[in-house]
C-alpha cells in the first residue's frame, strides 16, 4: 500500500505529472472521438442522400 | 505504392485491411510504453520524477514536427503532381498535427512550472512552437474558407509549404538563441545524451503516437473521400438537401 502512494505522490510533483499525462490521453481519446463521429456522420449523409435520390424519379429533377 | 494507393477505391481496401491491426499495435505499443515511462525508468538525478513528462512531451513535439512536414511534402504532391489523395491526405493531418501541437505545449508548461518555475516565457523555442500551432490552424482554416474545394487546396497548400522554414527555427531555436529550453538530447551530433533506460519508453510511446496519427489520419481521409461523394452527388442532383 505504502509503495502505491508513493508511487501515486510521484516524488511530489503529482500535480504535474498525473495531469500530463490525462491531457495527453484525453487529447488522444478526442482525437479518436471526434475523427470517428466526423466518419460516420458523414456515411449517415451519403445513405440518406443516395436513398432520397432512388426515391426520386429522374424526371423531378428535370422540372 | 504511392500510385497504387492514389484510386480511393484501392485506398479503402488497403485501409480496412491494415488500420484494425494497426490500431490493436498502437494500443499495445502505448500501454507498454506509458508502463515503462511512469513506472520502470529511473528518476533524472537532477529533474527527479518530473523527467517523465518528457517521455509525452517529446513524443508530442516529434509529432508536431514530423506532422507538420508531411502535411507540407502532401501539399507540395498535390500542387505539383496533381495526385488525387495528396491535398486529401494533407487536410487529414493538420487537425491532428494541431491537437499534438496543443499537446506538446501544455505539457511542455506543466513540465516548466516545478523546472523553470513559470507555466510559459517567451523564449525561442516555445514562442516558434506557439507559431507552428497557428500555422497548423491557418492551414486548417484554409482548407474550409472557400466554396471552390480546389482554390483551398491550393491557398493551404501555399501556407503549409511557406510554414516549413519554422521547422528549422524550432529544431535549432535553443542553439542559435539563449533559451531556458534545454538543448537538443536525442536527435543531435555526436548521438543521444540519454540513458538507454530512459529512450525506450520515450521510443515506445513515440511509435504509439506515430501508429495512432496513422490510423486517424487514414480514417479522416475515409471521411473527406466521402464529403467529396456528397458534394459531387449535391452538384449532380441539386434537388437533394
Amino acid at each position: 500500500m505504502a509503495e502505491i502512494i508513493e508511487f501515486l505522490k510521484m516524488g511530489g510533483y503529482a500535480a504535474f505529472i498525473w495531469p500530463a499525462y490525462a491531457l495527453v490521453l484525453m487529447g488522444l481519446l478526442l482525437m479518436w472521438w471526434f475523427s470517428r463521429r466526423y466518419l460516420i456522420s458523414l456515411r449517415n449523409k451519403l445513405s440518406d442522400l443516395e436513398s432520397e435520390k432512388l426515391k426520386k424519379p429522374d424526371d423531378e429533377y428535370d422540372s | 505504392m504511392f500510385h497504387f494507393l492514389a484510386n480511393p477505391v484501392r485506398f479503402k481496401r488497403a485501409a480496412d485491411l491494415v488500420i484494425p491491426w494497426a490500431q490493436w499495435l498502437c494500443g499495445i505499443t502505448l500501454l507498454i510504453g506509458f508502463y515503462f515511462a511512469l513506472y520502470l525508468s529511473p528518476p533524472d538525478y537532477q529533474q527527479g520524477e518530473t523527467v517523465r513528462i518528457m517521455y509525452i512531451h517529446v513524443p508530442c513535439a516529434w509529432m508536431a514536427l514530423f506532422l507538420y512536414f508531411s502535411m507540407a511534402s502532401l501539399s507540395a504532391i498535390g500542387l505539383i503532381w496533381h495526385h488525387p489523395l495528396a491535398h486529401l491526405s494533407a487536410q487529414a493531418a493538420a487537425p491532428i498535427g494541431a491537437c499534438f501541437t496543443i499537446l506538446c505545449l501544455a505539457t511542455g508548461s506543466l513540465w516548466g512550472k516545478p523546472m523553470w518555475g513559470t507555466w510559459w516565457v517567451w523564449d525561442a523555442r516555445l514562442t516558434s512552437v506557439l507559431v507552428l500551432l497557428l500555422l497548423y490552424l491557418g492551414v486548417i482554416v484554409l482548407f474550409k474558407a472557400f466554396d471552390d474545394p480546389t482554390r483551398g487546396e491550393k491557398s493551404a497548400a501555399i501556407l503549409a509549404i511557406f510554414g516549413v522554414i519554422n521547422l528549422p527555427i524550432i529544431k535549432f531555436s535553443v542553439d542559435w538563441w539563449n533559451t531556458l529550453h534545454q538543448p537538443a538530447s536525442v536527435i543531435k551530433v555526436g548521438g543521444p545524451a540519454i540513458h538507454s533506460s530512459m529512450m525506450t519508453p520515450l521510443f515506445l510511446v513515440a511509435a504509439g503516437f506515430t501508429l495512432f496519427s496513422v490510423c486517424m489520419i487514414v480514417l479522416r481521409i475515409r471521411a473527406l473521400l466521402i464529403a467529396r461523394q456528397i458534394r459531387s452527388l449535391l452538384i449532380q442532383n441539386p434537388n437533394l438537401n
